[in-house]
């Protein structure tokens, strides 16, 4: 059965903006799930006890729901907005 | 012969009253395995004539018939069973050629286990296999066209438009462009549609000749009946009979008017 065509569309841009890291493009997606995994289970959590006493952990406890919030938005811009402005502006097609 | 594409009374009409008539009541046969040219000045109704025929735009009024399918009716099919070299087209410049071509195969849902093997054979056919990875925005303006006649060729249409496929290249990619023409028809029995302004182009490759003019088709047979019929000499002379062509004697002199008096000075 035939891919559908927005999951083609979407490799092609993949392919298009991971166009300068072509050599490592097959171990991207896992270099990134690796990073992310690291960021969040190990460097982010250390940071924060190594910067933080418990008072200041508690402040940023109560605005966590807000950042949090905050994070989630950028997030979706990052993952929505940006690549559809993109695909419109037609980056990365030239006329021969 | 059997006829692949047949156009009906086809029109294609722009602006609110549909006074600019970019095709207008077009009747005309191409039979299968020929290569058919369709000629006229720019703004003739050329590329609108292709695009209608490839179900891209819709027409007016009219319809046509390609591979048996009606264009109206059988719009995805029609597009299965055409390939097309359109005369700006898109491409990708930061992908591979062969991502390219991967790309486009996809999008006309040939199946995987064939796709590598028939990019792998396009890309040989048409002397890219060497440069298959590199990216496309390092390519010369010759292999881009040949990638992109290759990335028309993917789904192995039995019929292939081409638009304007010499105009933007230079005489030695345009020569090797149209070599490329004449071994699809020659060899992989293609029915070819080709569009031009350029007379050369189609009086080296096309078995017969299409006129169009202000969206009405006014002349179609070979070559040497188009000649004939229209008591010239040579296609370009029949070209510019057919197509209303005068030289314009008021602007001749006018620029004599502007050269005397620069003559007078120099001296």
């Amino acid at each position: 059965m035939p891919n559908p065509k927005w999951l083609v569309i979407a490799k092609n841009e993949f392919r298009v903006t991971t166009s300068p890291i072509r050599s490592l493009r097959r171990y991207y997606p896992l270099m990134l799930a690796g990073l992310f995994g690291a960021w969040v289970f190990y460097l982010a959590p250390m940071l924060v006890r190594s910067l933080m006493s418990d008072f200041e952990g508690l402040i940023v406890s109560e605005i966590a729901v807000a950042v949090f919030e905050i994070i989630l938005f950028m997030f979706s811009v990052f993952l929505t907005i940006i690549p559809v402005s993109n695909a419109l502006k037609e980056e990365g097609i030239g006329q021969i | 012969m059997k006829s692949v594409i047949k156009i009906e009374d086809l029109s294609k009409y722009y602006g609110k009253g549909k006074e600019i008539k970019a095709v207008d009541r077009l009747n005309l046969e191409v039979y299968e395995g020929e290569t058919f040219g369709l000629l006229g000045p720019n703004g003739s109704g050329k590329t609108t004539t292709v695009r209608l025929l490839n179900g891209i735009i819709k027409p007016t009024s009219g319809t046509a018939k390609v591979n048996g399918l009606d264009i109206l009716e059988n719009e995805d099919e029609v597009k299965r069973v055409t390939g097309m070299l359109a005369e700006s087209p898109g491409l990708y410049e930061k992908l591979s050629g062969y991502e390219f071509l991967e790309f486009m195969g996809a999008l006309y849902d040939v199946p995987g286990g064939i796709l590598p093997d028939r990019i792998d054979e396009l890309l040989k056919l048409f002397s890219l296999d060497d440069r298959r990875d590199h990216l496309i925005e390092g390519y010369s303006s010759g292999m881009k066209q040949k990638l992109l006649i290759a990335a028309a060729l993917i789904h192995d249409p039995p019929i292939v438009f081409l638009d304007e496929p010499t105009s933007t290249l230079d005489p030695r990619a345009a020569h090797m462009v149209k070599e490329l023409i004449e071994e699809l028809s020659d060899n992989a029995g293609k029915t070819i549609f080709l569009c031009s302004h350029l007379l050369s182009v189609v009086e080296e490759l096309c078995d017969r000749v299409g006129i169009i003019c202000n969206g009405r088709l006014i002349a179609v047979g070979t070559i040497e009946e188009i000649i004939s019929r229209s008591g010239a000499n040579t296609l370009e002379e029949a070209f510019i009979a057919l197509t209303g062509g005068t030289v314009d004697n008021e602007l001749l002199a006018w620029r004599e008017n502007i050269a005397q008096p620069q003559v007078a000075r120099d001296s």
